[in-house]
């Protein structure tokens, strides 16, 4: 749920990348980084153990007016991929409001990549979540690499549900889909929080300086 | 009665996936001998078509997506969305979830959003894609979707049907070459109505998709047989053994041509979950007599894993079902967010380059919002063309743009440049860029000795053990690591150049072999027309 202050009128949506181990999720975070001016977003927070796996979490804010009125913020988080840091996915994925799910589209990860959406679910179920409710989408990274399974399979995998969301084939390494993803699923956590709050309307978007 | 005279033609080779083979396509008296199978029927018989409670009569199941050929949607497709894509079957059929289509039955035809077509099948569009938002594309329907929406399909109800009353019937009544105008006479149309009548009041009914999922498929056109087995290649998955399987006895004796034979209903419902294994007892039946002893005294519980890859080159086209009750989500009203400018930017940078996800070459790996911002002001176009570089210095110079994308930076990359970041990845200390024959192009392994022992030394043994790797078909070794004390020294070689960098006393941490090897494939392509 967006965090919204009327005080201050400012409004916080919270996205989370979300994948197996090595999926690439820091890599879209360095890539979204790189490209935003840095007038227009604030440094990128990263706590990683010495071989540049992330051990909490990366965060990178963005802000932009894109409401009537109130400042936007967007706050880009990942998590830690590895199996034994559940309870840090758990304590990120508090209070979030979309969800890129980066998928390793490598065949021998396909377990991986099922078990994390498994535990995305599972992790979202204990916040009483749904994930059908959520803004989604799926990003099947490194199909550049040649040992890649078809998105036929990764779609069977991921999105056989009965809401099937976008996905985007991704290389979060040269940056292809990398924004896409992310802004359809800005786009759909917008729809919904104006579904939400009906009284602040859409406008068009204005990028300002960070804070 | 051309149109019938070709059915017959085609009869010849029934097949599930091919509409052409449809065994429906075949002359009624050809099709007698499949009226011996009833279990089959039995079990396809969906539960919706049973006459239940008394009602007298029943309606023929809708199935919840309607398949048009791929080459008939991409016909339809506007200018400039279509991409051409010669590796696609032109016959596969997409399914389109019904609900999605508008089906007008004046000129048979159906109607798509484009954001739902590019959902189902984004092989057939261009990538990267341009807005889709209330964009709809008309194609014309097939013939068998056409007799789906014909009324005259209510019949009288019977009792349960008797074993000998009952005749298999596929998945589709009629059989239409995609390629044939979408136009039918009236004549052929009733014709085709009369026949449908006929084999409903026959009580054929269709294996239609029931709750939510297809039913898995009776044969496949890949060789396997109705007993449902479907044949890998063993020697890859003895490459994927785990170590307590891995005899060294099993590879001699496999040979390299050997297949196996696994039964489908155990493979196919593990596929969800990304990872397929069998029971050793299972694969030691399939394994050939010669090879069976070689795994004799191995513990009969041992699950065996069959490598997805090898899986998907022989599973049956409709072995991954999507659900059919699938809601395709749509933005209706596209807001801009500050990453849509971006998104936008990076759809035009990647779009000219067909087939590919890499950056275009003479292109700033990472423009800088700035520039876009700049451009919308002074109302410049963002695709100005860049100067001109002589043909001859574009030979001369190699390019080292897309390793600007490895490396996260936009500023200019040269040899010793690139060895220096390579230098300071974590876990490594130097670097050292070097022919295979031994020259040495840029950077340094810190040590005189450890230099002389890499360029003479670790280009030939790489080699060594490639071959005698490929000879075993172990194919693509990508590096080598020799410790010793507490020294390790990786190379990566492509047979012309080579990269050896020395290690931090400790192995590669995690990723970062993965980066090399994609740093030393973008720099061996960049040199490739090169003289080094």
């Amino acid at each position: 749920m967006p965090i919204i202050n009327y005080a201050s009128k400012e409004i916080q949506f919270k996205v989370v990348y979300y994948g197996p181990a090595l999926c690439g999720k820091t890599t879209n975070l360095q890539y979204i980084h790189s490209r935003i001016s840095p007038t227009y977003r604030g440094d990128l927070i990263s706590l990683a153990t010495a071989a540049d796996r992330t051990l909490f979490f990366d965060f990178l804010p963005v802000n932009a007016v894109v409401l009537q009125g109130f400042k936007t913020k967007f706050q880009l988080y990942t998590v830690p991929g590895q199996v034994i840091y559940n309870t840090t996915r758990q304590l990120v994925l508090r209070s979030v409001d979309g969800v890129v799910f980066v998928a390793d589209s490598q065949w021998d990860k396909m377990q991986e990549n099922v078990e994390s959406f498994r535990n995305l679910e599972e992790n979202l179920g204990r916040q009483h979540l749904k994930l059908d409710e959520l803004p989604y989408a799926l990003q099947y990274n490194k199909r550049d690499l040649t040992e890649v399974a078809p998105i036929s399979y990764l779609e069977f995998l991921l999105n056989n549900r009965k809401r099937r969301v976008r996905y985007f084939e991704a290389v979060a390494a040269t940056g292809f889909n990398v924004f896409a993803a992310l802004d359809v699923v800005s786009q759909l956590l917008l729809h919904k929080f104006n579904r939400e709050h009906p009284t602040i309307k859409p406008m068009p978007a204005r990028a300002f300086p960070a804070e | 009665m051309a149109f019938f005279s070709w059915l017959k033609s085609k009869s010849g080779d029934p097949g599930r996936d091919d509409p052409e083979k449809h065994p429906a396509a075949k002359p009624a008296e050809e099709s007698i001998p499949l009226r011996q199978n009833v279990q089959r029927f039995r079990e396809t018989v969906p539960q919706g078509a049973r006459t239940v409670s008394g009602s007298s009569t029943f309606k023929r199941p809708v199935r919840a997506t309607i398949d048009i050929p791929l080459q008939t949607l991409r016909q339809s497709l506007p200018q400039g969305l279509a991409k051409e894509n010669p590796s696609l079957d032109p016959k596969r059929r997409i399914q389109i979830p019904r609900k999605e289509v508008r089906i007008n039955d004046k000129d048979h035809t159906g109607t798509v959003s484009l954001f739902v077509l590019h959902a189902v099948c984004p092989d057939i569009f261009v990538s990267p894609l341009p807005s889709l938002y209330n964009r709809s594309v008309k194609f014309p329907l097939p013939a068998w979707e056409r007799l789906r929406n014909v009324e005259v399909l209510e019949v009288k109800a019977a009792p349960v049907p008797l074993p000998e009353q009952v005749e298999p019937r596929p998945d589709h009544a009629i059989v239409e070459n995609p390629d044939l105008p979408a136009q039918m006479s009236k004549e052929q149309t009733h014709q085709h109505q009369t026949d449908e009548g006929e084999s409903l009041s026959d009580k054929r009914q269709e294996p239609a998709a029931t709750n939510g999922e297809t039913q898995p498929p009776e044969t496949h056109s890949n060789g396997t047989d109705r007993s449902r087995s479907i044949r890998i290649a063993l020697s890859p998955i003895l490459r994927h053994l785990p170590p307590e399987l891995n005899h060294t006895a099993l590879h001699d004796a496999a040979g390299s041509n050997c297949e196996i034979e696994l039964p489908l209903e155990l493979i196919q419902p593990q596929l969800s979950n990304g990872r397929v294994t069998v029971p050793l007892s299972v694969f030691l039946e399939a394994l050939p007599e010669t090879v069976r002893n070689a795994l004799a005294e191995v513990d009969r519980s041992t699950q065996v894993p069959i490598p997805l890859k090898e899986i998907f080159r022989h599973l049956p086209g409709d072995a991954l079902p999507l659900r059919a009750d699938q809601e395709v989500e749509e933005l209706r009203e596209p807001i801009d967010t500050p990453f849509t400018t971006n998104a936008r930017e990076d759809a035009e940078r990647f779009r000219n380059v067909p087939g590919t996800v890499e950056v275009p070459e003479k292109e700033p790996a990472h423009p800088e919002v700035g520039d876009s911002a700049k451009n919308e002001k002074t109302g410049a176009p963002s695709d100005t063309p860049e100067p001109e570089i002589p043909a001859v210095a574009a030979k001369t110079e190699p390019d080292f743009s897309r390793l600007q994308t490895v490396f996260l930076t936009n500023e200019p990359l040269d040899l010793p440049s690139i060895v220096g970041k390579i230098s300071a990845l974590p876990g490594l200390q130097t670097a050292l860029l070097h022919t295979a024959d031994g020259r040495q192009l840029t950077g340094a392994m810190g040590d005189e000795q450890f230099e002389r022992a890499v360029l003479t030394l670790l280009p030939a043994l790489f080699e060594e053990v490639k071959t005698k790797l490929d000879e075993r078909e172990c194919i693509g070794l990508e590096t080598l690591t020799f410790c010793w004390r507490q020294e390790q020294i990786s190379i990566f070689s492509d047979g012309r150049l080579c990269l050896s960098v020395r290690h931090s006393r400790r192995p590669f941490k995690p990723g970062v072999r993965e980066k090399l090897s994609l740093i030393f494939s973008r720099l061996a392509e960049a040199l490739s027309s090169s003289e080094i």
